[in-house]
């Protein structure tokens, strides 16, 4: 494991940036709670946001200790370059394709038109994507992959499809 | 309750034992039913509780014994199971199976894939077995300490296994325990059950909650596909092939951690609705515990995975208990039990054992022939379910991305479920890149409605007197027990950090 010097603070830019946003939705979740309305006899401990303003507290305590931790090992410095290297690095730009494709499987073509098409569209753009072989071989796993999720199993469970 | 109607009981074990040994139909029908099981709890996203739910139509046309052996095959089948994918693809089937992850995926990508199988399904069967005749054998221990339990020792035990989850699941129990807190706060979306007032309904889906099975799938699953494909050259699991066996010298060499996961899950187990959940973390950390070596678990440990299987199985049989006793399921498929149960005109409740003397006897001979035959089928189809998740993960996980959108879907038969899955599965993959571990996040949102409104209505009950609430025997066990693991998790977590001589937070 590559080890963390004072100088080396890209570890954790990522940290720090996480730490901001969790410490933002604990504000928001308790912000939100304190507004639920009270009911019965013992105000807001039986109130619906009690809990919820319980637990967006304990978030907010405990990102506090992650944000602090982050900021004190240099995760506030070098963040531009950072989140830069972030968005060009081929890692980066793969996860994004696949983010794409499973997304445009569930958002644009899943419940629009018919689920077996759909799954076929997406097998047959997944593996080649991620060029599981030459065309036939993609041809067939498609076909397989989408037999066994668009027609076995629905036929098995007796179960309606989106 | 009292210990004659128990002696009776074990009185009626050899008869039901011979009962099923005398019908090769009812054998029949378990070695089927847990290969069903077998096969819903390796698919992601197809639960025990589907099959169950198709086929409880089906168990109505059949006489008791065969219909409730069969939903008591498909129960433990898919439990065994759930464990397979956990090992092979780091997607637990099942919740229970998120504990078995930590140490069986390891193995499998170290190329002990067979050995970690193996392990899995030896220590579920032994598990299983003995996780049955310890409920048998405690039963009016079990239901006298169920009877205590109230709405604040569920709360209590929600917590518990959620901080060992938190404190387990990763390196840094500070990542665990904002992990579980978020899934905590996931699952305070929708209408709530004692004002039902609609929390965080910004849409009509979301006054609806937030579905458990898309969580799931989308943090587990999801976020699996995303973390291992974006690789280039992702990973591959290069173990050989083989049938896994009944392997004598393993149960052997870990039957002390096999005991220790079986009393702490049948215990556990009782609790309705968190036990199950909450059992396979505990027998984890007793092992970890115990173990001269503590060092090795995470890193693909067999005890491990032996005292995370063993554990999940055995709460079969704790879950058992309040739902033949007291009418109360303790988990979903347990609800489909009770149904096929209610279906035969039987009535759990505290009359059963007098109004039907040897039936209790003869639910634990199905639980331990159903053990028997998952390890048969294990055995028989093993080399092929291992063949076939071992194929390359660029063919095998856009498969599952797919069955995940089914599964997801399957949960409410709603579009509003597959979308949530993609966006945990995005949540997943943030919090996977800053190494935070995502099983707590799953517990908490299985666990997290059960809690809140366990916690407010005890606050209701001893509004007057909370001295009252805090000072509950079972309670005050509990709550040191919370203390003790929060204390010794902090600072054995403090002890490698320093060890680790200035490591990144990840």
């Amino acid at each position: 494991m590559k080890k963390a010097t004072l100088t080396d603070h890209s570890a954790f830019n990522g940290d720090f940036l996480l730490g901001l946003v969790l410490l933002g939705s604990s504000l928001f979740v308790m912000i939100e709670s304190l507004r639920m309305p009270m009911r019965g006899s013992s105000g807001f401990l039986m109130s619906p946001g009690f809990a919820p303003c319980l637990l967006a507290g304990a978030l907010f305590c405990l990102s506090a200790g992650y944000t602090v931790g982050a900021y004190l090992k240099g995760g506030a410095r070098g963040l531009r370059p950072w989140l830069r290297r972030a968005v060009t690095d081929p890692d980066s730009r793969r996860l994004g394709i696949l983010v794409i494709l499973i997304g445009g499987y569930v958002i644009a073509l899943a419940g629009r038109i018919p689920f077996s098409i759909a799954t076929l569209i997406y097998h047959g753009a997944i593996f080649y994507y991620l060029n599981v072989g030459n065309f036939l071989k993609i041809v067939v796993y498609s076909i397989l992959a989408t037999l066994l999720v668009a027609f076995v199993l629905p036929m098995l469970f007796e179960m309606p499809l989106p | 309750m009292n210990w004659t109607l128990v002696l009776q009981e074990w009185k009626f074990l050899p008869h039901a034992i011979v009962g099923v040994l005398s019908s090769p139909v009812l054998i029949v029908t378990l070695v089927l039913g847990g290969l069903l099981g077998m096969i819903v709890g390796m698919l992601p996203g197809i639960s025990a509780v589907m099959a169950m739910s198709l086929l409880l139509g089906l168990v109505f046309q059949v006489p008791a014994d065969v219909g409730l052996g069969l939903l008591v095959a498909i129960y433990v089948g898919a439990i065994a199971a759930g464990g397979v994918t956990a090992i092979m693809i780091n997607i637990p089937g099942t919740p229970a199976a998120a504990a078995t992850v930590l140490d069986g995926f390891p193995m499998a990508k170290q190329g002990r894939a067979k050995e970690a199988v193996e392990a899995s399904f030896n220590a579920s069967f032994v598990g299983g077995i003995l996780g049955a005749l310890v409920t048998l054998l405690l039963l009016p221990l079990i239901a006298m300490i169920a009877l205590k339990l109230g709405d604040w020792e569920i709360f209590l035990v929600a917590l518990l296994g959620i901080m060992l989850a938190g404190a387990l699941a990763g390196k840094s129990p500070l990542k665990g325990w904002i992990s579980a807190t978020l899934g905590l706060i996931v699952a305070m979306v929708g209408m709530e059950e004692i004002w039902a007032y609609p929390r965080f309904g910004y849409t009509p889906e979301l006054i609806g909650g937030i579905n458990f099975v898309p969580v799931l799938i989308g943090l587990f699953g999801l976020t699996e596909i995303f973390s291992t494909l974006k690789q280039r050259t992702p990973y591959q699991i290069e173990s050989k092939s083989g049938r896994i066996w009944l392997r004598v010298k393993l149960i052997r060499t870990h039957f002390v951690t096999i005991v220790r996961s079986v009393f702490a899950a049948v215990g556990i187990g009782v609790v309705p609705g968190v036990g199950e959940s909450a059992a396979c973390w505990l027998g984890y950390d007793l092992a970890r515990r115990r173990c001269r070596r503590p060092d090795h678990f995470g890193r693909g440990a067999v005890e491990g995975v032996v005292a995370a299987e063993s554990a999940n199985n055995a709460t079969a049989g704790g879950a058992l208990i309040p739902t033949l006793v007291f009418g109360i399921p303790g988990s979903g498929p347990t609800a489909i039990l009770l149904a096929g149960l209610f279906m035969y005109g039987i009535r759990p409740g505290p009359l059963l054992m007098i109004e039907m003397p040897g039936f209790a006897a003869k639910i634990v001979v199905l639980f331990w022939f159903s053990s028997l035959a998952t390890m048969v089928v294990a055995v028989i189809i093993s080399p092929y379910f291992i063949r076939i998740l071992s194929s390359p993960r660029e063919i095998l996980l856009p498969i599952a991305g797919a069955l995940g959108v089914l599964g997801a879907w399957a949960a409410g038969f709603t579009l509003f479920d597959v979308y949530c899955m993609l966006a945990f599965g995005i949540v997943g993959l943030i919090l996977r890149q800053r190494d935070f571990p995502l099983a707590p996040m799953v517990l908490g949102v299985l666990v997290g409605r059960l809690a809140d409104t366990s916690l407010r209505r005890a606050l209701l009950t001893y509004s007057s007197d909370i001295t009252g609430m805090l000072t509950r025997p079972v309670g005050l066990v509990l709550m040191v027990l919370i203390v003790v693991t929060a204390v010794s998790q902090w600072r054995s977590a403090r002890v490698k950090k320093k060890s680790e001589c200035n490591g990144p937070l990840r």
